[in-house]
């Protein structure tokens, strides 16, 4: 199994605390993409960024946090995270969370491919049979893209997140193994 | 990145900023109209800025305030901890850069704080204290919409006079009545 996960687009690589610190720092104190996933723009230093990163570096069944690289142009510009957590050894399941940090590349289709690389690692390198994510109900370009990759609607709860002022609906998704639609498999098999 | 004013912007405080931080902290000017008495070494101020620059959480958020078009930090504007229950908290102000005084940085931090406390964290009120006779503190309040909420008599010791203190308050309402509500997220032509 190779350390780095290609796509057609973007790839999966390790995470780099040192070196990936300071677009970290710029994704996690911009607000609007924190709303993207939830999450309240509290402020984080940058001093303190590697340090956390360093605790998340290493990839197992705690979690398995990646950065996303977008590789067009054949320049790796790195653009954003995907992460397993909160894995449940005996039900085989664990989430998801994807940040495009970087604006220009949300909208292209980039990170539909990031969330395909990821689930296909779940189900093939870790034996998962199901993964979970929650979305926000004002976030349709993320809503739209879990369901390219398969995840179907399960629930919605009601005014789960406050973001800007607003509460706002979460709806949580799944993504049975047999859900899966991995395009990018099915793009090497048909050229192989 | 960071919470975005107009004038000024607030960004998580760095282990960098101490320097500043011991200047101004130790600058009678500064803290005539600070409840703070007691002169401090730069350990004790280094940590406490760890302390403020950790991880910020609806039990104590800390802000560095910096100018916009600069990049230059001129203070500090913080919301101490909240009440859980009640949904208000306090405010406290300083711009240590005193050459920046009077250009409305200070009005533009509160304002953007306030924004926060309400619009992240879904406070119900901010409330603060302030000297009598700091009458420019008082107006900068003002303009943001805080009212004079009552006195608290022979509230603090300082120069060997026992002074008053006023006590000010905005409630959401107020302030969005003043500044305008936040828009529904799920009617933006595109999201960020």
């Amino acid at each position: 199994m190779s350390a780095i996960i290609e796509g057609q687009r973007v790839r999966l690589v390790p995470v780099e605390p040192e070196a990936m610190a300071a677009r970290f720092h710029a994704w996690s104190n911009h607000p609007a993409t924190k709303h993207l996933i939830g999450d309240t723009a509290y402020p984080t230093p940058l001093s303190a960024r590697a340090g956390i990163l360093r605790e998340q570096q290493e990839v197992g069944p705690e979690r398995a946090l990646f950065a996303i690289e977008v590789t067009e142009g054949g320049a790796n510009a790195l653009a954003g995270w995907i992460r397993l957590g909160e894995f449940h050894a005996e039900a085989r399941r664990c989430t998801v969370t994807i940040v495009l940090g970087e604006p220009e590349y949300r909208g292209r289709g980039l990170g539909t491919e990031a969330m395909r690389l990821a689930c296909r690692f779940a189900f093939a390198e870790m034996g998962i049979e199901r993964v979970e994510l929650g979305v926000y109900d004002f976030n349709t370009r993320a809503l739209r893209s879990y369901e390219k990759v398969g995840f179907v609607q399960e629930a919605r709860r009601r005014r789960r997140v406050y973001l800007e002022g607003r509460y706002y609906d979460e709806i949580q998704m799944g993504l049975l193994r047999e859900d899966f639609r991995d395009e990018s498999r099915d793009a090497v098999e048909a050229t192989a | 990145m960071a919470y975005e004013g107009e004038l000024v912007r607030l960004r998580a405080i760095e282990p960098d900023d101490l320097d500043r931080y011991l200047r101004w902290m130790n600058d009678p000017e500064v803290t005539r109209t600070l409840s703070m008495r007691y002169p401090i070494g730069r350990e004790a101020e280094r940590e406490i800025l760890e302390r403020m620059g950790n991880r910020g959480s609806y039990r104590s958020v800390a802000f560095a305030i910096e100018v916009c078009e600069t990049g230059e930090h001129i203070g500090t504007v913080d919301l101490g901890s909240p009440y859980f229950e009640s949904r208000w908290g306090t405010l406290g102000l300083v711009i240590g850069a005193k050459e920046h005084r009077g250009k409305g940085y200070g009005t533009d931090a509160v304002r953007t704080l306030c924004r926060f406390a309400f619009w992240e964290m879904n406070l119900r009120l901010v409330r603060l204290t302030v000297f009598p006779e700091n009458e420019r503190a008082r107006r900068a309040y003002e303009r943001v919409g805080f009212v004079l909420e009552g006195t608290q008599r022979q509230a603090i010791l300082k120069a060997g006079e026992f002074l008053d203190m006023h006590m000010m308050s905005i409630t959401r309402a107020e302030f969005e009545a003043i500044h305008g509500a936040p828009p529904d997220l799920r009617t933006l032509e595109r999201l960020p």
